[in-house]
C-alpha cells in the first residue's frame, strides 16, 4: 500500500483541477428515476451525450488532452447518498458509507453552523428539499461549447426522464481591467490573476499531493506539510482519496467493499454567496475610524493583499512559501484572519503536525460577475435591477467545492472548529471574519482583533456582518472511473 | 458515544476510561505512575492547552470499598487503571494529538502499557476503539465553568493580571500623554488573548463560606473515631504556592448487591433530574468545586474481544471531582446547599448510615469510599475556581470595553477620562455585580 496516488486513469479529473484550460462550468443538479436499471442507462451513455469517451473524465486525460484544441469539454459525476441508494447497488454496502455523507448536508447544519440566513431552511429549492441525487460537473473551454453542452445534457437528462432541478454557470474570474481595489491602486490583483467577488486573488495555497501532481508541471511541495527539519512535503494522498495510506500511515476507512472506494473521494459542495456591497462599506467604514486604508484592513481580514501577497513574508519568490513561526501573536498576519484559520501551518506548533489532518484539496469557482469598485452588485445583477429571470441569475458567489477523505475529520472540522470557532488559534468564540457564520443576535462576538504593525495599537473590528452565507449545497460521492463503470453497468458490490 | 464535531453542550467533555491491567502488572503500573509524580511536572499535558484536569489511578479491585457486611468481595483476577479528564475540543483532535506527537505518543505507551488490550497509540483506528470501548458514559457531568477552553481561561487569567498591574498607577499620578503611552502598551501586550470568550455559567453562585456545620471529623475505614485519618495520600491533591492547594479526588460508594437494581435507577433518577432541572445544580452552590462528574457502573469491562473473569458482584457510584482546599470543606458546602440530593444519592447507598442526616456523614461516607488517585494533572494550579470565574468576567469586560470604547483617533485625556470613568466596572468580576 502506499501513500502516492497512482493510476491518474482511474481518478475523477477533478482532482486535477480544470483551471484556466476549460474555465466556464456547468454544474447541473437532478434527480434520478425510480428505475435503478434505466438510472445506470443514463450513466452509461452520458459519456457519449456529452461527446466524450469512456467515463468521466479522468486526471490523466485531463492532463494528456490540455493541448488537445478538439477536447473542448471534460466532464465528472458525483453522487449523493440518495443517488447512490437509487443505482442497485447493494443495502450492505450502502450502508458502509460514513455517517456524515448518509445524513448529508442539510442534516449535518449544525455541525457546520449552518444557521440563520445560512439554514437549510432558507437554502435554494432542491438544497432545501434535499432531491439531488447527481452532480454533473461540465466544464468548458468557451462559453458557446457550455451552451451547447448544456442543451446537450437536457435532452440527454429528459431522454431518461429525468430533469435540471437545479444550476449554476461558475467560471474562473480574473481580474483583467475591473478595478476590484478600494483605496489604493496599487493592490489590484494581475489582469491574468484568478480572483474572487471580495477582489482577492484565489486559488494560491491548495496543498500538493503525494504523486498527484502532473510531470514537468512545475508544481512543487510548498504549502504541503512540515517535515521535522522544517521543509516542505506533500501531503499522503491518503487524505484525499481512498485506497492509499493517510498521515498516519494508515489506509482511511472507507466503503466496502474497498473497490468501490479506491481513487475516489468525498466532494462538498456548497453555494456560498458574498455580499460585496456589505464588504465593502464595512472596511470603508471601519478603516476610516481606525485610520487605516480600506485596502489594509481587507488585507488583514484575509491574511494576503489582495494580489496575493502573504503578509508573513514568503522565504522564497513562490507566494505560498511562508510559515507563521515569528508571528506567535499575529503582528503580521492577525491570528483570525481567514488565510490563518483556514490553514493555520505551523501556528498550532508541532510543525503543521495538528494541520495535516484537516486539509482541504478545494477546486472552486465563482459565479457571477465581477463588481467593480465604484459600482454596487444591484447594478451588475440584471435579475436584482428586475429583469427577466433568462438573462442571467442574480448574485455574486462561490461554487465552493472541497475534496477530502474523511468529511467529518476535515471539511466539518475545519468549519466548525477553525472557521466558525476561534479556540486553536486563541480567538475564543470569535469566528473567521470572511467566512464565518456570524451570529447577528451577538454582533459584538462577531469580530477580530488586529495588532497594528509596528505594534503601536490595536484594532477591534466588531460588529462584523455575515459577508458570506450558504445558499445550498451536499456531500457527494466521487468515484473512480472504474467504480464509475461498474456502477453504470449494474454491479451490485456485493 | 462522545459528542461529535460542533455539537458539544459545553465546551468541556469528560473521558472516564477504565481498563483492565495486565495479569502481574498493577504494581508496576502503580510504581510508575508514583514515580512519575514524583519527577514530572506533566508539561506536556499543559503545552497541548486543551486539558483542564486529569488523573490517573490504579484500581485494585480487591480494595474497592466494601462499606457493608452485607456486600461481598469482588473477585477479579487483575486490577484495573482508571484515566479520567476533561478536555475542550474534537474528540478526534485530542486522539490525534496523542498519537500523532511523538512525546506525547511515547507518554501514552508509557501510561497505558500496563492495560490489557492497549494497542499502542498507532494504529490509530485500534487506539481509538481502545479509548472507545473502555470509556464510561457519565450520569452528571458539572463544571464551573462550562463554556470556557483552556485557552479561554489563560487568556482571562493574562488579561486579568495585565489589567491589575496597569490600574496601579493611580489617577492623577500621570499625564494623559503617559497614560495613553502606557494604555497602547498594555492592550498591545493583552491583544493576542482578546478572543471573545462567553463568561462563566449565568447562575450566581454561593460565595461565602458555610457556616455553623460540625466540626471536621475524620473516621477510620470502620467508621469508628479512632484517630486523624490522613486523608493527604489518597487525595491528588497539589500544593500550589500561594493559590492554596487543589485536590482531585475519585470516590467509589457501593450502591447495592446484584442481582438487585433498584436502588440504582433510583439513584440514576435523582442525578437524571438534576441534569433535567433548570435550576443550579447542587455543585453549582459550591464556590470551591472547578468540575465534578457522577457515574454509575453496573460492570467493568474486560478487555476489547475476550471473556471478562469475573463480573461486579456491587453495583457502584463513581464520583470524581476536583475542588480547591479541602474535600471535608467542600463535602460540608455540597450537602448544605441540598441536603435531599446528598442523602438521594450517597444516601441511598451501602453502608451509608441509616436515618442520619448531616454533612458529617457523607463527609465519613466519602472518606470511606475514596480510592487513591496516584497521578493528577491541573490546568491552573493556584487559581480556584472562583478566581478562573472573576477572570473569565474582568476578561468579558475588557472585551466591551475594545468593542465599545476603545478607538486609535481618541485624544489622550479623552482615552485618560474614559477609562478612568469605566475602571470600577473593567475591574469588576463578582457576579453580583453583573
Amino acid at each position: 500500500m502506499s501513500d502516492s496516488a497512482e493510476r491518474h486513469d482511474d481518478i475523477q479529473g477533478l482532482l486535477r483541477g480544470f483551471g484556466m484550460r476549460w474555465p466556464y462550468a456547468l454544474f447541473v443538479y437532478s434527480a434520478f428515476g425510480d428505475d435503478p436499471e434505466q438510472n445506470q442507462e443514463f450513466l452509461r451513455t452520458l459519456p457519449d451525450a456529452l461527446g466524450c469517451v469512456g467515463g468521466p473524465t479522468s486526471v490523466a486525460e485531463v492532463d494528456a488532452r490540455r493541448a488537445d484544441p478538439g477536447f473542448d469539454s471534460p466532464f465528472n459525476v458525483a453522487f449523493t447518498f440518495r443517488g447512490l441508494s437509487k443505482l442497485g447497488i447493494a443495502p450492505d454496502v450502502l450502508s458502509s458509507f460514513p455517517p456524515e455523507f448518509i445524513q448529508g448536508m442539510r442534516r449535518r447544519a449544525a455541525a457546520n453552523r449552518d444557521n440563520g440566513r445560512s439554514a437549510p431552511e432558507c437554502w435554494e429549492p432542491p438544497w432545501r428539499d434535499g432531491t439531488v441525487d447527481i452532480w454533473l460537473g461540465v466544464y468548458a473551454d468557451t462559453e458557446a461549447v457550455r451552451e451547447r453542452q448544456r442543451q446537450r445534457l437536457s435532452e440527454h437528462l429528459a431522454k431518461y426522464g429525468m430533469q435540471v432541478d437545479g444550476f449554476d454557470l461558475p467560471g474562473q474570474l480574473t481580474a483583467g481591467d475591473t478595478p476590484v481595489w478600494l483605496d489604493d491602486p496599487a493592490c489590484q490583483p494581475e489582469a491574468s490573476q484568478a480572483v474572487e467577488h471580495f477582489g482577492f486573488g484565489d486559488g494560491i495555497s491548495d496543498p500538493p499531493v503525494k504523486g498527484l501532481a502532473r510531470p514537468g508541471s512545475g508544481v512543487t511541495d510548498v504549502g504541503g506539510k512540515l517535515d521535522e527539519k522544517g521543509r516542505w512535503q506533500p501531503l499522503a494522498a491518503g487524505e484525499f482519496l481512498h485506497g492509499y495510506l493517510d498521515e498516519i500511515g494508515e489506509v482511511p476507512a472507507g466503503p466496502t467493499p474497498t473497490d468501490i472506494g479506491r481513487n475516489g473521494t468525498y466532494l462538498v459542495l456548497r453555494k456560498l454567496s458574498q455580499d460585496v456591497d456589505a464588504f465593502r462599506s464595512y472596511l470603508s467604514e471601519r478603516a476610516q475610524r481606525n485610520g487605516m486604508t480600506a485596502d489594509e484592513l481587507a488585507a488583514k481580514l484575509v491574511g494576503r493583499t489582495r494580489n496575493g501577497v502573504p503578509l508573513v513574508a514568503s522565504a522564497t519568490a513562490d507566494r505560498n512559501d511562508f510559515r507563521y513561526a515569528g508571528d506567535e501573536h499575529g503582528v503580521q498576519c492577525p491570528l483570525g484572519s481567514h488565510l490563518r484559520r483556514t490553514n493555520p501551518r505551523d501556528s498550532l506548533g508541532f510543525q503543521t503536525i495538528l494541520v495535516d489532518r484537516h486539509r482541504l484539496l478545494r477546486r472552486g469557482m465563482p459565479y457571477g460577475r465581477l463588481v467593480p469598485r465604484d459600482r454596487k452588485m444591484s447594478d451588475i445583477n440584471p435579475l436584482a435591477a428586475g429583469a427577466t429571470a433568462d438573462e442571467s441569475y442574480p448574485g455574486q458567489g462561490l461554487m465552493f467545492l472541497a475534496l477530502n477523505v474523511d468529511i467529518r475529520r476535515q471539511f466539518e472540522f475545519v468549519q466548525s472548529q477553525w472557521i466558525n470557532f476561534g479556540n486553536d488559534l486563541r480567538q475564543g468564540s470569535d469566528r473567521d471574519p470572511i467566512a464565518g457564520l456570524h451570529n447577528p443576535a451577538h454582533p459584538k462576538n462577531n469580530r477580530i482583533v488586529i495588532l497594528t504593525e509596528p505594534a503601536e495599537s490595536v484594532v477591534v473590528c466588531s460588529e462584523i456582518p455575515s459577508f458570506v452565507e450558504t445558499r445550498g449545497g451536499d456531500y457527494f460521492f466521487l468515484p473512480a472511473l472504474h467504480a464509475y463503470a461498474a456502477i453504470a453497468g449494474g454491479h451490485q458490490y456485493q | 458515544m462522545k459528542p461529535g464535531v460542533g455539537e458539544f453542550r459545553s465546551r468541556q467533555q469528560p473521558i472516564t476510561h477504565i481498563a483492565p491491567t495486565r495479569p502481574g502488572m498493577s504494581w508496576l503500573a502503580w510504581l510508575f505512575l508514583m514515580v512519575l509524580r514524583r519527577i514530572s511536572k506533566l508539561k506536556m499535558a499543559r503545552g497541548l492547552e486543551f486539558i483542564h484536569f486529569a488523573q490517573w489511578q490504579r484500581v485494585r479491585t480487591k480494595k474497592l470499598p466494601r462499606l457493608s457486611p452485607d456486600q461481598p468481595a469482588e473477585n477479579f483476577s487483575h486490577d484495573f487503571f482508571m484515566f479520567t479528564t476533561n478536555y475542550n475540543g474534537d474528540w478526534d483532535q485530542y486522539i490525534d494529538t496523542f498519537a500523532r506527537v511523538a512525546h506525547i505518543r511515547r507518554g501514552m505507551w508509557w501510561l497505558w502499557r500496563f492495560s490489557q488490550g492497549f494497542p499502542g497509540p498507532i494504529p490509530l483506528r485500534n487506539f481509538k476503539q481502545f479509548i472507545h470501548y473502555q470509556t464510561y458514559s457519565e450520569a452528571l457531568y458539572y463544571s464551573a465553568y462550562p463554556a470556557a477552553t483552556v485557552r479561554n481561561i489563560a487568556a482571562a487569567l493574562e488579561v486579568k493580571r495585565e489589567l491589575e498591574a496597569f490600574s496601579a498607577v493611580r489617577p492623577g499620578e500621570e499625564t494623559p500623554a503617559a497614560f495613553k503611552k502606557r494604555y497602547l502598551g498594555m492592550v498591545t501586550a493583552i491583544a493576542p488573548n482578546l478572543g471573545s470568550a462567553p463568561g462563566p455559567a449565568p447562575y450566581v453562585i454561593a460565595t461565602s463560606q458555610p457556616g455553623g456545620l460540625p466540626a471536621m471529623v475524620t473516621y477510620t475505614r470502620n467508621g469508628k473515631r479512632k484517630r486523624k485519618l490522613a486523608l493527604g495520600p489518597l487525595l491528588g491533591r497539589l500544593a500550589t504556592g500561594g493559590g492554596g492547594e487543589q485536590t482531585l479526588i475519585a470516590a467509589m460508594s457501593p450502591i447495592e448487591v446484584k442481582p438487585a437494581h433498584a436502588v440504582t435507577k433510583e439513584i440514576a433518577s435523582r442525578i437524571a433530574a438534576v441534569n433535567a432541572s433548570t435550576s443550579p445544580s447542587p455543585f453549582a452552590m459550591c464556590p470551591m468545586l472547578h468540575m465534578a462528574r457522577l457515574l454509575i457502573i453496573d460492570d467493568l469491562r474486560p478487555k476489547l474481544g475476550s471473556r471478562p473473569s469475573a463480573s461486579l458482584r456491587t453495583n457502584y457510584l463513581l464520583f470524581v471531582a476536583a475542588i480547591d482546599g479541602r474535600l471535608e470543606d467542600f463535602l460540608d458546602c455540597l450537602y448544605t446547599a441540598d441536603p435531599d440530593f446528598a442523602q438521594g444519592v450517597w444516601g441511598r447507598c451501602l453502608g451509608y448510615p441509616e436515618g442520619r442526616d448531616g454533612p458529617v456523614y457523607l463527609r465519613r461516607y466519602i472518606a470511606r469510599s475514596l480510592l487513591p488517585v496516584q497521578l493528577p494533572f491541573v490546568g491552573f494550579p493556584g487559581h480556584s475556581a472562583l478566581d478562573i470565574r472573576r477572570a473569565l468576567r474582568v476578561h468579558s469586560n475588557m472585551l466591551d470595553w475594545m468593542g465599545d470604547v476603545h478607538r486609535t483617533d481618541m485624544s489622550d485625556a479623552e482615552l485618560m477620562a474614559a477609562w478612568q470613568g469605566q475602571l470600577a466596572v473593567l475591574l469588576a468580576g463578582d457576579e453580583a455585580t453583573r
